[in-house]
């Protein structure tokens, strides 16, 4: 039995992973930075709910969100007129709804604890709201990036969503999760192994890109 | 004359938690170019005073006036770019001392290329030249202020505000802060606005002091200060200033006394209207401004006064800018402060 299979379909599957995740990634902070800052820095009735919503559905299931898409892209669906089932597009939707809470939770969790003074200051100094907002953004970049890393950590090894939506079709939506599923139980536990190693090896990218940077920022 | 005041507040209340008046201003007008203090105990709201004048916090109630124009109908951004506060203990935002004193001029969009100069030359006002690239991490306490300085001075500002500048420092960094004060306000006429709760070092820097005390200005404003050793000569009280003026007063002290002359408490008088038992000081009008409905005088001569006259009076007694007047006041009118 061969261990190590790097063939095209293994990196056919790594470049389909990396898309949707990275997509869903970017597109779930552009979304949950500032909500995660609107949350922080406002106060107004119903703040502490939603922070509550936020930190749950941090923890939920994949399978859920994979259920929930698949019942609104379906053709009998509110938004199935879309035709996205079981494409990339509809893995990153479900992979948006995965990872918006934890960038959501953990920006406001990061922006919460930079100093009230960094605003204050920088207004001070003649910044303007979106100036010092973006301050407080850079002196919480520890925080901010934390929230990215662990949003892209969550939908890179999620497996339920992407194999419920995406339906793991070959050289279109299969992922390096979904392939470890369908190889394992297929007994190839060689492109598995293959798969579950290049997962680690991105994750450990991911890591040591982001220390180093904040080794050289900090 | 100077036509209108720097700031100008009617009525301005801050309340916070629903119902605390924390800050209650019936008419204060703070003039241009000037230093000015602002003594009061703590939780005065010295430091509420200063938000407000550095536009980073709006009263709930009065009104506002910079140079003349309401701050209401302004817009809030621009006046904060004439004006700035460093904070008792300042924060410095992560990175290098030069990103720091640059940060004034990236937010005003001027041109990175005339960063350095004008980087370089706030340090070296407040000698820490050459620590343009230091990482703030490591700075010490009196570092860490003269950075927040240099970071409020670049991009020289109309009017600085400083929160209780010398608070919990040593007596040499008092000093250095008190000397770059006066060097702030002498070498480019920025106003320099200060709380402390020390009426010595208030008085130390500048003769136009605002005593708060419990959101309040004190009615009786402690104006016109000096220090002096009491002597008695025939049966009188006399304060010997140290430049030789002798000042009679009726309180029974001794030893080395501050005393103060209510700028109301004086008189504008022609030669010829003096009377005797008064105290006498002759000198030169330097500077009028309106304050509220009176004139404000400062008249220097052997004594630096500040004096209240009805505008009516300016003519009546021919007083105008570089007259030779006489101020007169009774001993009574003199008040012994410590």
């Amino acid at each position: 039995m061969t261990i190590w299979e790097l063939s095209r379909e293994t990196f056919d599957i790594m470049g389909v992973s990396l898309k949707v995740s990275i997509t869903a990634t970017v597109l779930a902070t552009l979304v949950g930075v500032p909500a995660g800052f609107f949350l922080a820095v406002r106060d107004f009735r119903g703040k502490h709910t939603i922070v509550s919503i936020m930190n749950t559905l941090m923890a939920i299931p994949t399978v859920v969100v994979g259920l929930l898409v698949y019942m609104s892209l379906s053709r009998s669906g509110p938004l199935g007129f879309m035709g996205i089932l079981y494409t990339p597009a509809a893995m990153v939707v479900g992979q948006i709804i995965l990872a918006f809470p934890i960038i959501t939770a953990l920006a406001y969790a990061a922006v919460s604890a930079v100093d009230e003074r960094v605003r204050t200051t920088a207004e001070s100094l003649g910044a303007s709201a979106a100036q010092s907002a973006w301050m407080v953004l850079k002196e919480g970049r520890l925080g901010m990036i934390a929230a990215v890393v662990a949003g892209f950590g969550r939908v890179i090894a999620e497996v339920g969503s992407a194999i419920m939506v995406g339906g793991n079709i070959k050289g279109y939506t299969r992922t390096m999760t979904t392939a470890i599923a369908l190889e394992t139980s297929k007994g190839n536990f060689a492109l598995g192994i293959t798969l579950g190693m290049i997962l680690l090896v991105v994750a450990l990218t991911i890591n040591l890109t982001v220390n180093a940077f904040l080794g050289r920022k900090a | 004359m100077t036509a209108s005041a720097l700031y100008e507040l009617h009525n301005i209340k801050r309340v916070v938690q629903k119902d605390r008046m924390i800050l209650d201003i019936g008419h204060l007008a703070i003039p241009e170019g000037a230093i000015t203090g602002i003594v009061g105990p703590n939780g005065a709201g010295k430091s509420t005073l200063l938000k407000i004048m550095a536009f980073l916090v709006r009263p709930e109630e009065g009104e506002m006036l910079f140079r003349g124009k309401g701050v209401a109908q302004t817009d809030i951004y621009n006046l904060r770019r004439m004006v700035t506060m460093v904070d008792q203990s300042p924060l410095l935002f992560r990175g290098t001392v030069f990103k720091n004193v640059a940060y004034g001029l990236r937010v005003r969009n001027v041109p990175t290329g005339e960063w350095e100069p004008m980087v370089k030359e706030a340090l070296s006002l407040v000698d820490i030249a050459g620590y343009e690239n230091r990482s703030v991490k490591g700075l010490s306490g009196g570092e860490i202020q003269r950075v927040a300085i240099a970071r409020a001075l670049v991009f020289r500002p109309q009017v600085v505000l400083l929160d209780e500048p010398t608070a919990g420092v040593d007596a040499a960094r008092v000093e250095m802060v008190e000397a770059l004060i006066r060097e702030v306000n002498e070498r480019s006429g920025t106003g320099v606005i200060f709380s402390t709760h020390q009426l010595a070092q208030a008085y130390r820097l500048t003769e136009d002091v605002i005593h708060l005390i419990a959101g309040k200005i004190s009615e009786e404003s402690i104006e016109n200060v000096f220090i002096g050793h009491v002597e008695v000569e025939d049966g009188q009280r006399r304060i010997c200033v140290k430049n030789g003026v002798k000042v009679t007063v009726v309180s029974i002290c001794e030893g080395l006394r501050r005393f103060s002359i209510p700028a109301s408490g004086i008189i504008i008088s022609r030669n010829s209207e003096i009377q005797e038992n008064k105290n006498r000081c002759e000198g030169t009008v330097t500077k009028m401004e309106i304050r509220g409905d009176k004139i404000r005088l400062r008249i220097d001569g052997d004594l630096s006064l500040r004096v209240e006259v009805e505008p009516n009076q300016l003519h009546e007694k021919g007083i105008s800018l570089g007259a030779r007047v006489m101020a007169v006041f009774p001993p009574e009118a003199v008040r012994i402060l410590d």
